[in-house]
C-alpha cells in the first residue's frame, strides 16, 4: 500500500484516494519538432526499476495535482512537491541522494 | 469497557435543511478573508479544517475552495450578500445545495463504522474536532467532521447518498461494529 503525503492538502493520503497519472516533467513538443520528439512526447515513457517521478492527482480530496518522487523497487518515497514546475526540487533531489549513497 | 458496540448502534439521517454554497477564490488575499468574516461573521479556516458558529460553518475544501454550511433558507441572503461585499474581486459564489447531501450520524462508535469504509486516519490524536477530512466511504467521494463524539456529518455527492445510507446500514449491522479506538 502506498501512502503519500498531499502537498495541498497536507493530507496522509492512501492509494485508494488518488489517481495515478503517469510519468512527470514531460516536455512537450509543439509543432516545430521532429515526428521522433513528438512520438517520444506522446507514447513513449520510461519504466524504470528503481528511481521514478510520477504525478498522482489527490481524486477523492483536494482534487489537486502534485509530484511524486519515489522508488519502484523498494516502495520508498523520496517526497511529494506542489506540480508548479518543471523540475524536481532540490529538497527531494538532496533526499534521494541522501538515502542512495 | 462501560460501552460494547452492541449497545450503541449509530444512526444515519438525512440533514435536508442543510444549505451550501461552495466559494472559490484566491483565500489568501486578505480582501476575500475579511469580506468573508464581515458577512459570515466566522473566520476562514486552515488548511483541513473547519469554523462554526451559530449555525454557520465554513470548511477548508482545497488552496481555493471552501464550503459554506448554513440553513437552506438563507442560502440566497447569504450569496446576494458575499456578491455584494465582494464585488469586482475574482470568485465564485454557487449554491450547492442540490448538488450534495449532508448526513448527521448519531450514536457510539461512528470511528469505527468510519474507519471501516475509509482510508483516512481516524485516530483521536488525527482527527480532532474541528478537523474536515475529504476521502472516500466504501467507493464514493466524501467528507466528515464533528461536532462532538457522538453526533458526526457527512457530505457526499446527493446522487450517491442512496449508496452510502446502504453502506452505512451493512456496516452497522449487529456484531459488525469492531471496536478500534
Amino acid at each position: 500500500m502506498l501512502k503519500l503525503l498531499c502537498p495541498y492538502c497536507g493530507v496522509e493520503a492512501d492509494e485508494t484516494e488518488l489517481v495515478s497519472g503517469g510519468e512527470a516533467h514531460l516536455k512537450r513538443e509543439g509543432p516545430e519538432s521532429s515526428d521522433e520528439e513528438f512520438e517520444e512526447y506522446l507514447f513513449l515513457r520510461d519504466n524504470p526499476k528503481g528511481i521514478i517521478f510520477e504525478r498522482w492527482r489527490h481524486a477523492m480530496g483536494c482534487g489537486k495535482w502534485f509530484h511524486v518522487a519515489r522508488c519502484t523497487e523498494t516502495m520508498e518515497v523520496f517526497g511529494t512537491y506542489p506540480a508548479q514546475t518543471y523540475k524536481p526540487p532540490t529538497k527531494v533531489l538532496q533526499e534521494i541522494k541522501a538515502r542512495r549513497h | 469497557m462501560a460501552e460494547s458496540p452492541a449497545m450503541g448502534t449509530p444512526s444515519l439521517k438525512l440533514s435536508d435543511n442543510t444549505g451550501m454554497v461552495l466559494f472559490r477564490g484566491e483565500l489568501k488575499s486578505k480582501t476575500l478573508q475579511e469580506g468573508l468574516f464581515e458577512v459570515t461573521k466566522v473566520k476562514v479556516p486552515a488548511k483541513g479544517r473547519i469554523n462554526s458558529l451559530d449555525g454557520l460553518s465554513i470548511a477548508w475544501m482545497s488552496p481555493d475552495e471552501l464550503l459554506i454550511f448554513l440553513p437552506l433558507g438563507d442560502v440566497g441572503k447569504l450569496i446576494d450578500a458575499l456578491d455584494d461585499k465582494l464585488e469586482g474581486e475574482e470568485t465564485l459564489i454557487w449554491d450547492v445545495s442540490d448538488l450534495r447531501s449532508v448526513f448527521q450520524i448519531e450514536g457510539h462508535f461512528i470511528r469505527e463504522v468510519l474507519a471501516k469504509n475509509s482510508p483516512a486516519d481516524l485516530n483521536r490524536d488525527k482527527m480532532r474536532r474541528g478537523t474536515f477530512r475529504r476521502t472516500r466511504f466504501g467507493q464514493v467521494a466524501v467528507a466528515f467532521w464533528f461536532k462532538e463524539e457522538t453526533c458526526w456529518f457527512l457530505i457526499c455527492r446527493r446522487s450517491e447518498a442512496g449508496y452510502i445510507q446502504r453502506l452505512f446500514e451493512v456496516s452497522t449491522q449487529e456484531g459488525e461494529i469492531p471496536s478500534f479506538y
